[in-house]
């Protein structure tokens, strides 16, 4: 398995060259090759790497090289390649594969090409480095490298002041998770004196239920901040000032679902606590939910995605709550592929439009990009949960496995699933279909886009409606990883302890092959009631913005406090803004005011007077006569002596 | 027998005349002159201890005193010809510039 080193250090090697050589020799079309070369080489070695796994059943743990030593424990630049990090890592080159070959088209013409290759190189680089790593100073590395990607990422158009707020934002509210990530990673070596995944897992017996726990909410309240769940989404939404692919790769496929993987990744440290799990299961509801909500209401198409982006990861955080690891990593890998699909089609029809970004300027794209338009529609019926979509097989499971655990849950998740329905068909048909509202000279330059764009929406559209049909697969595949009695790597101590935190889901039963879990899911009462809401959340999306029989902006009269509220975002961003920016300001306002001016100056400008007083009166001793000297001299002289006379 | 304390007396009276001689004196050269008496009191001390003591190390620095006191006067002498060249004057009242 040695040539697994390959998978990370392609895109490097690639992000080196386009780094050094992009502007000179490389240049616009080279430099997009060579990234794209760089991710696919990765992309097939960690495709052979996973059937290998998969075939075998077996896991890895590869020392690369000592990266620093501390104490007796040393810290390794490692691989650990088992079924859990070889699904992520797969999802990850694979997904990126296909949006580098589609940035290729989407940055066409940039004056700074080579440049955006170059970052997204990097990305995937801290991005391997993140889920391949068997400790959690690697993945603290990987964490904080794909913040860094995603900050240049974000800013890539620093120009625009908006593009480089946002990713500042972002960069801030990414330090207060990051800032308890690594609170947890000192904690857990403070308490195990390890770092390296397997070993904390077998020494996990020996701590304490509060220690545990401790360690779990800090290293989760990295997971908050990266996967921007409630309440430090804000970031998200604005993060979409980043060029599309962008978007598509960092802020909905990959890093974003870091913290999803990293909770799985640990999965026994958060199961050996159930506080951790309940704070899990009610993050993850919350923004399911309030994200669904916040998404129904914008006007910009690519925040509409975004929001669909938190609350989807917040259906994977559930699901992790619940106790359902498998079922979450499924709905992580189905969720990279329809919604990279969503934002590259979203890509698609931006390069069309000129970046026109309101979806109520648009109208009718449909007619002149019938693939984009095509490839969206099956994204969204994968993300509503309409079988046999990829959507259907991953998220339905968790819903309905939410019922039989904690009915308030499943609530939330029910309710969240007839919004997201509702909100990316009202974009659907905003953008693609109802009437024609676009502005005259724009449509006469909308064509279909390049084949290097529409290809991989069309592979990515593929995946989105087959990749269901692997569930069965995909639940045997992750055992080795998420299963406490199949984990090779775990003593029996630990096998107990995890086995305990995960009992809460050992009552659920979900059929495992598609065809059975459709079966049932559609005879059954719950799973019919999930299919009619997503259908009724079509439906309504179809009669007010299709049809109009229902005038939207008389809904927006009727309701107004609400509307209000989903528009304001639940007010996050204005309380963020009150209480931390205008805090802040206010409060380094006054240090400022009493700190600086009166303590700092008067300590610097006190000292200055000081010396000028005393040096004015004992100036007056200078006279430059010889004689007064002298006799200076001699006093003191005399006062010595007579001292040493007197006191010896 | 003279007592030695004597001279120590005579050689302390040399040095205190001396001293106020640099004080109060204004002329440069008289200071020199002052300074020249300061030194022989104290060339007159070492003797008169290196008597008491039966030791020959007080004449050796009397006879480094004078050598120096010799080349000191000859570089006094030349700095106060300088300065009387460059101010026309000895008087230090009027020799002030190195105030603050």
């Amino acid at each position: 398995m040695e040539y697994l080193w390959v998978i990370p250090f392609s895109p490097l090697i690639a992000f080196l060259i386009i780094g050094l050589f992009g502007y000179k020799l490389l240049k616009e079309p080279l430099s997009g090759i060579v990234a794209v070369i760089g991710v696919a080489i990765s992309a097939i070695a960690s495709v052979i790497g996973f059937i290998d796994v998969a075939t075998t059943g077996n896991y890895y743990d590869l020392k690369l090289f000592t990266w620093m030593p501390i104490g007796d424990y040393e810290i390794a630049v490692s691989i650990l390649w088992d079924p859990l990090s070889a699904l992520m890592t797969c999802v990850v080159t694979c997904v990126s594969t296909f949006i580098f070959i589609f940035a290729t088209g989407y940055m066409k013409d940039d004056p700074a090409y080579p440049r955006f290759f170059a970052y997204l190189s990097l990305f995937v680089f801290m991005m391997l480095m993140l889920t391949l790593g068997d400790n959690l100073v690697q993945l603290f590395f990987g964490w904080e490298g794909v913040g860094l990607a995603s900050y240049l990422l974000i800013g890539f158009w620093h120009y625009k002041r908006s593009a480089s707020v946002a990713a500042l934002e972002s960069f801030v509210v990414n330090r207060v998770g990051d800032w308890l990530f690594l609170l947890g990673v000192l904690l857990a070596f403070v308490t195990f004196g390890t770092l390296d995944y397997l070993d904390l897992f077998n020494k996990l017996p020996e701590a304490g239920y509060w220690t545990i726990t401790a360690i779990a909410l800090l290293l989760f309240g990295g997971a908050v901040g990266k996967s921007a769940q409630i309440p430090l989404h804000i970031w998200l939404p604005n993060a979409m000032e980043g060029p599309t692919p962008v978007s598509a790769l960092i802020h909905a496929a990959t890093m974003v679902a870091a913290g999803v993987y990293m909770v799985a990744r640990v999965m026994p440290v958060f199961a050996a606590s159930d506080l951790a799990l309940d704070t899990v299961l009610f993050v993850g509801t919350m923004s399911a939910f309030i994200a669904a909500t916040m998404g129904l209401v914008q006007n910009d198409i690519k925040r509409i995605i975004a929001y669909s982006t938190l609350s989807q990861l917040g259906y994977m955080f559930a699901a992790e709550g619940l106790g359902l690891f498998g079922e979450g990593m499924f709905h992580l890998a189905s969720h990279a592929v329809f919604k990279a699909l969503l934002f590259l089609a979203a890509g698609s029809v931006l390069i069309a439009l000129h970046h026109l970004l309101d979806v109520q300027k648009m109208g009718q794209i449909a007619k002149y990009m019938p693939i984009t338009a095509g490839t969206f529609l099956i994204g969204a019926l994968a993300l509503a949960g309409i079988p046999p979509f990829a959507g259907f097989f991953s998220k339905d499971p968790i819903i309905e496995a939410a019922y039989e655990i904690n009915w308030v849950v499943w609530a939330f998740l029910w309710m969240g699933a007839g919004l997201t329905a509702f909100y990316i068909f009202r974009l659907f048909f905003l953008a693609f279909l109802d009437g024609d509202r676009l502005d005259p000279h724009i449509r006469k330059h909308v064509h279909e886009s390049p084949p290097n764009m529409t290809v991989p929406l069309i592979v990515l559209a593929t995946g989105a409606a087959t990749l269901g049909f692997f569930k069965e697969f995909f639940a045997h595949f992750l055992r080795p990883s998420l299963d406490p009695l199949s984990m090779k790597f775990l003593n029996e101590d630990t096998k107990i302890l995890v086995e305990e935190g995960l009992s809460r889901a050992h009552h659920v039963h979900i059929a495992e092959s598609w065809w059975e879990f459709m079966v049932h899911s559609l005879t059954s009462p719950l799973g019919l009631l999930a299919l009619a809401t997503a259908l009724g959340g079509i439906f309504v999306a179809y009669i007010m913005y299709q049809v109009r029989w229902i005038d939207p902006a008389w809904l927006v009269k009727m309701f107004k406090p609400i509307y209000l509220l989903l528009w304001n975002r639940w007010y996050f961003d204005f309380f963020y803004y009150a209480i931390f920016a205008y805090g802040y300001y206010k409060f380094s306002k006054l240090l400022w005011k009493g700190g600086d001016k009166i303590v700092i100056d008067g300590v610097v400008h006190g000292s200055g007077k000081v010396s000028m007083f005393t040096g004015d009166i004992l100036k007056l001793t200078q006279t430059g006569r010889i004689s007064a000297y002298v006799l200076q001299m001699a006093i003191g002289m005399l006062v010595f002596l007579s001292l040493f006379l007197f006191l010896t | 027998m003279v007592p030695y304390e004597f001279y120590v007396a005579l050689s302390g009276l040399l040095l205190v005349l001396g001293l106020i001689g640099v004080i109060i004196r204004k002329n440069i050269i008289a200071m020199l002159i002052s300074t020249e008496l300061m030194l022989n009191s104290v060339n007159l001390a070492f003797v008169a201890f290196d008597m008491k003591l039966q030791d020959v190390s007080g004449q050796v620095f009397v006879f480094f005193i004078l050598t120096i006191a010799a080349a000191e006067a000859a570089v006094g002498l030349g700095l106060i010809m300088a300065i009387y060249r460059l101010k026309k004057d000895v008087d230090v009242e009027k020799l002030t510039e190195l105030k603050y």
